[in-house]
C-alpha cells in the first residue's frame, strides 16, 4: 500500500492492534473468570466516611456484548484494510468503491443522459425532469454569481435573461461560455486618454444611440480608440465580448460616473471554465434552460 | 508544610477554591449558552451579525465551544476534581496556593481566549482554535492542576484510590498529551503561528485530539464526577467494581483509536479510519457498562429519586450517556457516516452528549454540591425541580429537530433523479431547514432559561453564607497509609 512506507511501520500498526486487542480480551476474562481481589477481603475499602464500591460480578450480557462486538471488529479487520499493508480480503477501498458507484451510476442513467445529446434545445425546454435537473444546477453552481434568478448581480455578473448577450446567444455560443469560461479584457483608458477626454468619451458613450450623438467631443476620440472593439456604431463585438454600448443595457452601471470608472480603470469580467465540473449533457441541460 | 498530625491540629478541606470554581462555571454556563443561542438565531435570521465581523457566526461560533467546554466544563472539572480528590484520599489539597492559580488563571485564559477568538485570531483547529500564547498558558496551568491533584494523590492517607480519581487522572494527563502535541506550531506573530504538520497527517493529529478532547474531558472527566458524586448521592456504593475496572481500561484503550472517525472518506489512509471504525464500536460495551453501573447504583434509591432534583439530574444525564454513546458508534460506521457527516446529525449528536450528559450531570452535581458547601438547604427545590422539567424538555427538542434536519440533509442531499441529477439544490434543501432551526432556537432558550434559573437557586442559596470548614475523618486502620515519619490524623499521634 502507497500509504506505508517501510514493513516496519506496517509491523508496528499490526502489533499494536493486536496486542492492545489481546490484553483487552484478557482483562475481560480476568474479570470474569479470575480471582477478585476483594472477595479476600474482609470488607470493601470506604472511603470519605461513606463511599465505597460494590463487588456485584459483572452481567453476563455484557461479556457477550463486548465480545460480539469483538468478533464483528476481528471480521472486519479480515476483510477490509486496517491491519497496517494488509489490504483485506474484499480488497476494498475508497477508489475502488468509487469507481463501483461510478459504473453503477453509468448503468442506471447512461442510456437517459445520452438520450438528452440527442434532443433538440426546444424539446428539452418542454421536458420537466430536464429543466428541474437545469434549475437545480444552476442553483447550485451559477447562481452565487449570476444570482438566484438568473438576472445577474449589478456591476459584477451579466444578467442570462434579457435579449443582450455579451458572447453570443446561439446555443453553441453558450456552451463555449461554460465549458470553456470567457476572459473579456478592456485595458484601462486613463493613462492613454486623460482624465478630460475619459469624461468626454463617456458622455459620448451614454448617449450613443441617440441622433445628438454625434456632435458631442467624445465622437472623436471614441471613433480613433474605442471602435476596433466596440463597433462605430457602438454595436459591440461578441467575439471579443466587448459589449454593446449603443444601448440601455449595462453591465457595470450606466450613471456617468459608473461609466468613467469602467472606461478609466478598464474591465476584466471572467466567467470561469466548467469544463473539468460539469459534463457534456450537464452543461447541454443548462443551455437548453438559458435558450428556453 | 505545617504541624503534620501534631496533637490537637484539626485539618480541615480546601473548599473555598472548589466554590469559587463552581461559580465561575456557572458564569461560563450562562455566558457561552448565550452565544449558543445566538448562533442558534443566526441559522434562522442570517442577518443577526448586523454586518459586524466580531458578530458573523463564523467569530462566535469558537466563542460558544470554546468558551463551553473550557469556560463550563473544565472549571467544573477542575472545582469537582479537587472536591473529591481531597475527600477520597482522607487528607487536604496539596499545594493550595496552587490550586488558587489553577482556579484565577484558567479563568483569564477562557476569558482573553474568547476575547482574542472573537477578534479572529484562530489557528483554525476545532476546539483548538486559541492561539499560540493561550496553548502555552493552558499548558501551564494545565500542569499546575496535574501537581496538585496528584500531589494529593500522592499524600493520600488511605491505600486504595477510588475509581473517579482514575477517572480524572486519566483527563489530565490524556488532555495534556493531546494539547501539546496537537499544537505543535511555529509562531510567526503574537496571533499568528502554523502548525507543524501537514494536509493529511495535520488532519489526523487534529482529530485525535478533537476526539480525544471529546473522550477524555467531555467523557472521561465527567465520568469522575458521575463516580464520585452519584454513590455519593444516593448514598449507595458504586454497584460493580469490577464492571467500573473493566469499563475504565476497555473506555482508555479503545478511545485513543477513534479520532480519524472523524475522516472517514477523506484523504487519509484507509486502515487509518477502518481501526477507527472499529474502536468506536468497541466503545459502545465500556460506554455501557458505565451507564448500567450508574443506574444500579441507585436502583436501591428509588425513593430518593422521586423527591431529589439533584440525583433526577444525575440519572437523567446517565440516560443521555448511553443514548449519545450509542449514536457514536452508529455514526463511525462508514456507510453511516457518509449520510450522517456533514449534516445537523452531527450537532444533534453533540448536544445530545452536551445537554443531555454534561450539563445535566453537572447541574445534578452542582445541586448536590453547592448547598454542602455552605451547610444550608437549597434555596427553593421547586424551582429545581422546574429546571429539570426545562432542561429535559430543551434538550429533547433540540436532538428531535435536529435529527430530523440531519438525517433530511444527508437524504435529500444524496437523492438523485431518473437523469442522474441531483434531485435538490443544496439551496432547497437549506431553506426548508427553517422550521428546524427556529424548533432548535426555541429547545435552546427553554434550556438556557433553566440554566439561569439554577444560577438565580444556587446563587441565593451561598447568599451571604461562608463556605464550611469540613473535618478530614479518620481513615479506618485497615486501609491506612502508615507513615513512618509523623502520623497523620491527630489523634494517633498521642501513643
Ligand atoms: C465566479 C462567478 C461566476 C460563476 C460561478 C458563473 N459565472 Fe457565468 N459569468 C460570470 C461573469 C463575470 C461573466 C461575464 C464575463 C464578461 O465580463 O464578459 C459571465 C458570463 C456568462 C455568460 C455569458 C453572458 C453573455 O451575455 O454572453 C453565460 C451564458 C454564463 N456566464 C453562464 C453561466 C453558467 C451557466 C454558470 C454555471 C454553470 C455560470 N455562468 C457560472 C461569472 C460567473
Ligand atoms: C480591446 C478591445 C476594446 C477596446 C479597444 C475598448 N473596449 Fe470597452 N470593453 C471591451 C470589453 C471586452 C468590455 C467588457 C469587459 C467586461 O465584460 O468585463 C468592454 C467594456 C466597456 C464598457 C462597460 C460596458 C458596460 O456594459 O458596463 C464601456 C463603457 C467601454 N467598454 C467603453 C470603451 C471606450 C469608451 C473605449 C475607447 C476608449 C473602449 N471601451 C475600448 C473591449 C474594448
Ligand atoms: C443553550 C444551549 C445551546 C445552544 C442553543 C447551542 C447552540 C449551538 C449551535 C447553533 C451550534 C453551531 C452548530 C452548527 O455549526 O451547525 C453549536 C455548536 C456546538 N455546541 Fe452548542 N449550544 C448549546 C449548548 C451547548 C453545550 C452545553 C455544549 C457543551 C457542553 C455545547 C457544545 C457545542 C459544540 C462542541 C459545538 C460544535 C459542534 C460541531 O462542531 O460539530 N453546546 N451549539
Ligand atoms: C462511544 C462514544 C462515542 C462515539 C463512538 C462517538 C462518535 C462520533 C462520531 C462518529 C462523530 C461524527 C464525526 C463526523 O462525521 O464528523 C462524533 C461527533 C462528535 N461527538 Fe461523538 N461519539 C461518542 C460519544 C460522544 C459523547 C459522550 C460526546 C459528549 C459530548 C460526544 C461529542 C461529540 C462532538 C462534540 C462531536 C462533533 C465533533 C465535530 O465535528 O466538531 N460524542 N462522535
Amino acid at each position: 500500500m502507497a500509504d506505508m512506507p517501510t514493513d516496519f511501520w506496517s509491523g508496528w500498526i499490526v502489533g499494536l492492534a493486536i496486542v492492545g486487542f489481546a490484553g483487552l480480551v484478557m482483562l475481560i476474562f480476568g474479570i470474569y473468570f479470575g480471582k477478585q481481589p476483594h472477595e479476600e477481603a474482609a470488607e470493601a475499602p470506604v472511603w470519605d466516611s461513606d463511599l465505597s464500591e460494590g463487588n456485584n460480578p459483572a452481567p453476563l450480557w455484557w461479556f457477550w456484548l463486548i465480545l460480539a462486538l469483538m468478533v464483528f471488529c476481528v471480521m472486519y479487520l479480515m476483510l477490509y484494510p486496517g491491519l497496517g499493508s494488509y489490504a483485506g480480503a474484499l480488497h476494498w477501498s475508497q477508489q475502488s468503491q468509487y469507481e463501483q458507484h461510478h459504473a453503477e451510476f453509468a448503468t442506471v442513467h447512461d442510456p437517459a443522459r445520452h438520450a438528452l445529446a440527442e434532443t433538440p434545445y426546444a424539446t428539452l425546454a418542454q421536458d420537466t425532469v430536464a429543466m428541474s435537473s437545469a434549475a437545480r444546477l444552476f442553483a447550485d453552481n451559477c447562481a452565487a454569481c449570476h444570482g438566484a434568478d438568473a438576472k445577474g448581480q449589478h456591476n459584477l455578473f451579466p444578467n442570462l435573461r434579457d435579449s443582450d448577450w455579451l458572447w453570443g446567444s446561439t446555443p453553441e455560443q453558450i456552451t463555449q461560455t461554460i465549458t470553456a469560461g470567457r476572459n473579456a479584457v478592456m485595458i484601462p483608458w486613463l493613462s492613454v486618454l486623460g482624465e478630460e477626454k475619459v469624461k468626454q468619451v463617456a458622455s459620448y458613450v451614454r448617449a450613443l444611440g441617440t441622433p445628438q450623438a454625434d456632435d458631442l467631443p467624445g465622437h472623436a476620440v471614441f471613433m480613433q480608440f474605442c471602435i476596433a472593439c466596440h463597433g462605430a456604431d457602438g454595436s459591440g463585438n461578441q467575439l471579443l465580448g466587448a459589449p454593446r454600448l449603443n444601448d440601455n443595457i449595462w453591465l457595470y452601471g450606466g450613471s456617468q460616473a459608473d461609466v468613467e470608472l469602467s472606461i478609466a480603470k478598464g474591465r476584466t469580467g471572467q466567467m470561469p471554465s466548467f469544463a473539468g465540473r460539469l459534463d457534456a449533457t450537464d452543461i447541454r441541460l443548462l443551455v437548453a434552460w438559458l435558450t428556453r | 508544610m505545617k504541624g503534620n498530625g501534631m496533637l490537637g491540629e484539626a485539618e480541615y478541606y480546601h473548599d473555598k477554591v472548589v466554590m469559587r470554581l463552581v461559580q465561575f462555571s456557572m458564569l461560563w454556563a450562562v455566558l457561552a449558552m448565550a452565544v449558543g443561542l445566538w448562533l442558534a438565531a443566526e441559522f434562522v435570521w442570517p442577518t443577526l451579525d448586523f454586518g459586524q465581523f466580531w458578530l458573523s457566526f463564523g467569530r462566535i461560533r469558537p466563542v460558544h465551544t470554546n468558551g463551553i467546554i473550557f469556560g463550563f466544563g473544565v472549571s467544573a472539572l477542575m472545582g469537582t476534581a479537587f472536591y473529591s480528590v481531597q475527600r477520597t484520599s482522607h487528607v487536604p489539597l496539596f499545594m493550595p496556593k496552587l490550586a488558587w492559580f489553577c482556579c484565577y488563571a484558567w479563568q483569564v485564559v477562557v476569558l482573553l481566549g474568547g476575547l482574542s477568538l472573537l477578534a479572529g485570531w484562530t489557528s483554525t483547529k476545532e476546539y483548538a482554535e486559541l492561539e499560540w500564547p493561550f496553548d502555552i498558558a493552558i499548558t501551564v496551568v494545565w500542569v499546575a492542576f496535574a501537581i496538585v491533584f496528584f500531589g494529593t494523590i500522592a499524600t493520600r492517607r488511605i491505600r486504595p484510590i477510588y475509581i473517579s480519581n482514575w477517572f480524572y487522572g486519566a483527563l489530565i494527563i490524556v488532555i495534556a498529551m493531546l494539547h501539546i502535541v496537537n499544537n505543535l506550531e511555529v509562531p510567526v506573530t503574537i496571533d499568528k503561528s502554523y502548525s507543524l504538520y501537514a494536509g493529511a497527517q495535520d488532519a489526523i493529529v487534529e482529530w485525535w485530539y478533537g476526539h480525544n478532547a471529546v473522550g477524555f474531558l467531555l467523557t472521561g472527566g465527567f465520568l469522575g464526577m458521575l463516580y464520585y458524586f452519584l454513590p455519593k448521592h444516593a448514598g449507595q456504593p458504586i454497584w460493580s467494581y469490577r464492571l467500573s475496572v473493566v469499563s475504565f481500561w476497555a473506555f482508555t484503550y479503545s478511545y485513543i483509536w477513534a479520532g480519524p472517525h472523524h475522516l472517514h472518506y477523506s484523504a487519509i489512509p484507509e486502515w487509518v479510519q477502518s481501526l477507527a471504525m472499529v474502536m468506536s464500536l468497541v466503545l459502545l460495551a465500556p460506554s455501557w457498562a458505565t451507564m448500567v453501573n450508574g443506574i444500579m447504583t441507585v436502583s436501591k434509591a428509588w425513593p430518593k429519586l422521586k423527591s431529589d432534583p439533584a440525583l433526577k439530574f444525575i440519572v437523567l444525564s446517565l440516560a443521555f450517556y448511553g443514548l449519545a454513546t450509542f449514536e457514536g458508534p452508529m455514526l463511525a460506521i462508514r456507510s453511516v457516516n457518509a449520510v450522517s457527516h456533514f449534516t445537523d446529525w452531527t450537532i444533534g449528536h453533540v448536544h445530545s452528549g452536551a445537554l443531555g450528559w454534561n450539563a445535566m450531570v453537572t447541574y445534578g452535581t452542582f445541586y448536590y454540591l453547592v448547598p454542602r458547601l455552605v451547610g444550608r438547604e437549597l434555596y427553593s427545590t421547586r424551582l429545581a425541580n422546574i429546571h429539570f422539567v426545562l432542561a429535559l424538555a430543551g434538550t429533547l427538542l433540540y436532538i428531535l429537530a435536529m435529527w430530523a434536519a440531519g438525517i433530511s440533509q444527508g437524504l435529500l442531499w444524496l437523492s438523485v433523479n431518473t437523469l442522474g441529477e441531483l434531485s435538490f439544490s443544496f439551496r432547497e434543501v437549506m431553506s426548508s431547514m427553517k422550521p428546524y432551526y427556529a424548533l432548535r432556537l426555541f429547545a435552546g432558550a427553554i434550556f438556557w432559561s433553566g440554566t439561569l434559573m439554577m444560577t438565580y437557586n444556587l446563587w441565593r442559596t451561598i447568599k451571604g453564607a461562608n463556605v464550611l470548614k469540613v473535618l478530614i475523618p479518620p481513615v479506618p486502620a485497615r486501609w491506612r497509609i502508615n507513615k513512618s515519619v509523623a502520623q497523620p490524623v491527630g489523634v494517633e499521634a498521642q501513643a
